[in-house]
């Protein structure tokens, strides 16, 4: 591609986010197009080399990639040499790392890793077998910080907090947006504990969000007829066999006993959720948030089976307090990422002015 | 003279505002017809969701109409009968916006005020609420919105309108030669993309428009 085209293709990807978002992106994204633009010149100069040296008999020298050592905190960071913002993007990651785990990530070693930066316009990496990460360099530094907790961090071999979390622990789930899904869902979840957590219940919020312990999970989610009918209408789509008739006799018949049977012969781990385990990371940030730099070290050492008791400790404040503060902090995201804003109102009203204005501009009258 | 002109201009606009208003009127009620207490907030929010898109095309269609009906008669007279008041330029275009606006009002008021009793009559479940005044808001704003934008298209001369449709076959023509060259840019899109969205003219049109929302 000639440079004018590149200028020209550059210009216009600018211009658009330009329009689109803020000054920052726009930054990022003109470094990061001027990076591949840059990479495409050392490519060229590549071909053209190859291309001079066509007709002579030179063996190739193996290209051995050259790994440099970063450490930042706790990361140890093995990078072969490529744009990549590796250090930038390992300081922010400990950053988040610190701000979630707080004290007791210093009793959480991270894993080493090999993060290889490959050229955008390649197919693949030198180190592809032997990488944790293979990632094209002109990624954001945000993406890399993401890949790198996702990789590198810490494992705390907690299995009755992975098993409600459904994986473990990472920063980055409590932000506004999650949490105004997080009521959104709620809200719209077909089990009255959803809707009725979100209403300000506290006890539907500890079935919705399954805190107590795991064998009484079914029973605190779907307290109501209704819900147990709602299971046993999502457990009959997906199986048969055993338990066709009982889905039968609950639905058909309406006979709560049989839906109830139905639930408890459910396997847990089958049984629809209220919330999903995005929700649940959220109010695992809010008691972590609101515990301060201890709050994870006393997480992990508050053997209970019951998530509430946990998640209590490491607030440090009862588990009622803790729910009725994340229900405030929902309806505050909901508000804060609602689409509908006073600055589109605003706007509207001024490009009506604009088009009054742009009336009274018209020179329809004059003599043309 | 504002009376006079607004007494006009009701005479051109009343067979777009009454049947507009009564239509308006209607359409709460039969959006939240079938809501029964037995639902649950994600069925209700299926029934809402699923009429939410015809509010900004109405609220369009209605600027567009009621603009279309103000100018019409003074395109078909060559503006003779505008240049015989004794009134300047600008102030007849204030008294015809103004006119337009006030006229807009009454299907307004009418959405408005069956939304809100379509709302007194429907069983809502918990976690859900309704906002009939919040929607006749945004709905007052993009009728007026809607208005605007056709009023001043309509209050050029024909060379304005060119001009206007002129810009637009060139964006598409230029989004069509671009994207031979850059098939990943989409200058249409991107065009569209700043009017709807942010501070954009078209912007009030996007997003959610929910008498029933979480």
């Amino acid at each position: 591609m000639s440079s004018w085209r590149l200028v020209a293709a550059l210009l216009l990807v600018a211009g658009r986010s330009a329009a689109a978002q803020g000054s920052s992106p726009l930054a990022e994204e003109i470094a990061r197009l001027e990076r591949r633009v840059d990479s495409m010149r050392v490519e060229q100069r590549h071909a053209t080399a190859l291309v001079a040296a066509a007709g002579t008999v030179v063996a190739p020298a193996r290209s051995v990639a050259t790994l440099d050592l970063i450490r930042v905190g706790g990361f140890q960071i093995r990078a072969n040499r490529s744009p990549l913002p590796v250090t930038a993007a390992a300081e922010e990651a400990w950053r988040q790392l610190g701000g979630y785990f707080g004290d007791e990530l210093a009793q959480l070693p991270l894993r080493p890793i090999l993060v290889e930066g490959t050229h955008p316009d390649s197919n693949g990496g030198s180190l592809e077998e032997k990488a944790d990460l293979v990632i094209r360099w002109d990624q954001s530094v945000g993406s890399l910080v993401a890949q790198l907790i996702g990789a590198a961090g810490p494992d705390p071999l907690d299995a009755d907090l992975e098993q409600w979390l459904g994986g473990r622990p990472r920063p980055g789930s409590g932000t506004v947006a999650a949490l105004a899904k997080a009521r959104d869902q709620l809200v719209l979840a077909p089990f009255s504990t959803g809707h009725d957590c979100v209403a300000g219940d506290l006890i539907a919020c500890r079935g919705a969000l399954r805190l107590g312990p795991a064998d009484g999970w079914a029973a605190q989610s779907f307290p109501e007829p209704g819900d147990r009918r709602q299971v046993a209408l999502l457990v009959g789509r997906t199986r048969s066999g055993a338990l066709a008739a009982g889905v039968e006799r609950c639905l058909g018949a309406r006979d709560d006993e049989s839906c109830s049977a139905v639930v408890r012969a459910v396997d847990i781990s089958a049984l629809p959720s209220v919330a999903d385990q995005a929700t649940r990371r959220t109010l695992l940030d809010a008691a972590l948030r609101r515990g301060g730099a201890g709050a994870y070290h006393r997480l992990r050492a508050t053997p209970s089976p019951a998530m509430e008791v946990r998640l209590a400790a490491a607030a440090g404040v009862p588990i009622d307090t803790l729910l009725a503060d994340w229900r405030v902090e929902m309806v505050q995201a909901v508000r804060t990422v609602t689409p509908w804003s006073t600055k589109i109102g605003v706007a509207g009203i001024g490009w009506l002015v604009v088009f009054l204005a742009c009336a009274l501009w018209s020179s329809r009258w004059r003599a043309d | 003279m504002f009376l006079a002109l607004l007494r006009t201009q009701w005479r051109w606009c009343r067979t777009i505002i009454l049947p507009g208003a009564v239509l308006l009127a209607a359409v709460p009620f039969l959006m939240l017809r079938d809501v029964t207490a037995a639902m649950i907030p994600m069925e209700v929010m299926a029934v809402v969701r699923a009429w939410s898109p015809l509010f900004p095309g109405l609220a369009a269609l209605l600027g567009l109409l009621v603009a279309l009906a103000t100018w019409a008669p003074d395109r078909r007279g060559q503006h003779i009968h505008a240049l015989t008041l004794p009134v300047a330029r600008w102030r007849y275009i204030l008294f015809r916006f103004g006119g337009g606006i006030l006229l807009l009002g009454i299907p307004i008021l009418a959405f408005a005020l069956a939304a809100w009793l379509a709302v007194q009559w429907t069983p809502i479940p918990d976690g859900l609420a309704a906002y009939p005044w919040s929607l006749a808001f945004r709905f007052a704003l993009g009728t007026s919105l809607a208005f605007a934008i056709f009023f001043a298209i309509l209050s050029g001369t024909p060379r304005t309108a060119a001009i206007i449709l002129g810009v637009l076959v060139a964006v598409a023509a230029c989004d069509i030669v671009l994207k031979l060259f850059l098939p990943q840019t989409g200058l249409a899109n991107d065009l569209l993309g700043v009017l709807l969205t942010g501070p954009g003219p078209l912007a009030l049109f996007a997003g959610r428009w929910m008498l029933i929302d979480v």
